[in-house]
């Protein structure tokens, strides 16, 4: 529901049905292909919390070590160089996982740039969640890192 | 007293003595005098600050337990003044004017005295330069250049009963050798002030440990060939005469250092024997109580040679190298935090370009005197020199300290360190920034030096 929203941005159901459609007369083809694109739809749709989940959770994991047990070991770890190399490592590894989940419950050949476009999407919450998280360990945590968002 | 305050700087304890210093020395213009006046001001400055002695601060603290932990208070304090105000102790006579001599009759017997124990050199020379390594000429001057000084009236009407005197001088030069024994007797025989009389003291005089160039060379009136001569002399009037409590005596077999024999500037270098004899101070005051008879000390070192490490100088000497060795690391920990831009402390602690703009600037000023200090007593001879300075603050310091080896091995885990010690509670009662700076970087040093052995 989440990312389909987001996607509405760029087409909706409807549209993403038809243009799934194509260009063929033959109505039984038609039907055939409205049937998978919706079963393909409908498959990423509902399983989208999970998405999101997986998304949060490896954000989260990232998170956590980075700001705490990774900023407790001596080496300048407090360097923005290691915030931004936990940053992307949570942002490609959610675009993977969420690519590697998509390829679980849909056939990825039948719209490969759709589910890239999802696991794009997912990759851009995790930065923003990436943000949140930083900003509430910056101002709650006993974190040794440098304290970017420090209110 | 300059190697003292560099003691008390990198954490040496006075068992909570204040210290009072005063310096006497009637050679008012020389260059060493002013130094250490400014260096005690240095010092001050920093520990003021740590406490939140200021105009500026609301706070007032008690010391810190590493560096600068020991109050040096100046004698016009106790009045509440700001500056000193007494006269100066130069006296621009010469000896023969000071003592009147041409209004002596020729066959007075005062004038034959005269001429027994001076010479016509001694009686032309200024007073304002000191007295030319000629106790003699100390002896009959200073007591009565003493009596005027505003500082010696404080000393006499605000020493109380558990204060400690202690006398720091050569045996071998002028003003120090004569103005020892005459400081102690004008104390022990202080009319009016019992608690002065009673006074507790401790003493150290420093044998010679350096020669000057030939004084035909330099058309000087000091020859250091007769040191060991005047030493001798004097050493035979102090075993009958001067008794403090505790007397410590400090020198070197061998005189290996030697200096120009410029009498006006006197720029003698930093010297180990002159840090051993600071260390009797703190002796003095964290060690000693009254016994019945005055008591005779001295400090040897293990091995007898150029250049002194940790372990050529003996076990007991571990707390001086120690105590050295943290000032020097946090002089590298200095180095790199005014260039590390994403240090947490500046975030959390206020520890930012404004603060080393600020009061940080104290801290580095007198840092600067101490790497000079340090530099100076590690190449004289002989050479006290237990540290291996890292060329570059990235590199290996496990053997920071010599004949040791330290756990930590880069200024990275110092800073860490450093982050964790500002989570503890209690370092965090107050709002003074030097005082967090100096508290966090003792904390991760002395994890990293209170091993050494």
């Amino acid at each position: 529901m989440i990312f389909l929203a987001v996607l509405n941005w760029f087409t909706s159901k409807k549209a993403y049905l038809e243009n799934a459609v194509g260009s063929t007369d033959d109505p039984e083809e038609i039907e055939r292909r409205k049937r998978l694109a919706t079963r393909f739809w409908n498959s990423i749709d509902t399983n989208d919390v999970w998405m999101v989940l997986i998304m949060a959770a490896i954000t989260a994991f990232f998170c956590y070590v980075y700001f705490i047990p990774f900023n407790k070991k001596p080496g300048r770890h407090y360097l923005p160089s290691y915030c931004a190399i936990f940053g992307i490592g949570a942002i490609l590894l959610s675009f993977a996982a969420t690519l590697l989940y998509c390829s679980l419950i849909v056939n990825m050949d039948y719209d490969t740039s759709f589910v890239m476009k999802v696991a794009a999407i997912n990759a851009v919450y995790s930065l923003l969640l990436y943000l949140i998280l930083s900003f509430i360990f910056c101002n709650y945590s006993n974190t040794n890192a440098y304290r970017w968002f420090k209110l | 007293m300059k190697s003292a305050v560099m003691l008390m700087a990198a954490g040496m304890k006075t068992n909570g003595y204040e210290v009072v210093p005063i310096v006497i020395d009637p050679h008012e213009q020389l260059d060493e005098k002013k130094n250490l006046d400014l260096l005690i001001n240095d010092y001050k400055d920093v520990y003021d600050k740590v406490v939140g002695n200021t105009k500026h601060s609301k706070e007032s603290l008690n010391a810190l337990e590493g560096f600068f932990c020991t109050q040096i208070k100046r004698y016009y304090e106790f009045d509440g003044l700001q500056n000193d105000t007494s006269a100066s102790l130069a006296d621009n006579r010469t000896l023969r004017d000071f003592l009147d001599v041409g209004r002596i009759p020729a066959n007075d017997i005062n004038s034959f005295l005269v001429q027994t124990i001076l010479s016509e050199a001694n009686l032309n020379n200024s007073l304002s330069v000191g007295f030319k390594g000629n106790p003699n000429v100390g002896t009959i001057v200073l007591g009565n250049l003493i009596e005027g000084q505003d500082w010696w009236d404080a000393f006499k009407s605000k020493y109380e009963t558990g204060d400690r005197v202690f006398i720091i001088s050569s045996i071998f030069g002028g003003t120090g050798a004569s103005g020892f024994p005459l400081l102690l007797n004008m104390i022990k025989n202080c009319d009016g002030h019992p608690m002065v009389q009673d006074a507790f003291v401790g003493a150290v005089t420093v044998f010679p440990y350096f020669s000057l160039e030939d004084p035909t060379k330099s058309m000087s009136d000091i020859d250091s060939a007769n040191f060991m001569t005047k030493t001798k002399a004097a050493l035979a009037y102090y075993e009958q005469n001067v008794n403090p409590d505790y007397l410590y005596y400090v020198g070197d077999s061998s005189q290996k250092a030697s200096y120009d024999n410029n009498e006006s500037e006197q720029k003698d270098y930093a010297h180990f024997i002159e840090m051993v004899a600071a260390t009797a101070l703190f002796d003095f005051l964290g060690n000693r109580t009254r016994q019945s008879r005055p008591q005779y000390l001295t400090r040897a070192i293990e091995n007898d040679i150029e250049v002194l490490d940790l372990k050529s100088l003996g076990k007991g000497y571990t707390e001086e190298v120690r105590l050295i060795a943290n000032m020097k690391l946090l002089n590298l920990l200095i180095e790199v935090l005014k260039n590390e831009r994403f240090f947490p402390l500046r975030k959390t602690h206020g520890l930012d370009s404004n603060f080393y703009n600020g009061d940080f600037k104290s801290l580095d000023k007198f840092m600067n005197k101490f790497n000079s200090w340090y530099d100076e007593i590690s190449g004289n001879k002989r050479g006290f020199s237990p540290l291996s300075l890292p060329k570059s603050t990235s590199d290996d310091l496990t053997q920071f300290v010599k004949e040791t080896t330290l756990k930590a091995k880069r200024d990275h885990e110092y800073l860490l360190d450093m982050i964790l010690a500002s989570k503890i509670k209690s370092n965090n009662s107050h709002h003074i920034l030097l005082r967090y700076f100096l508290d966090f970087a003792y904390q991760a040093i002395n994890k990293q030096t209170s091993n050494i052995k």
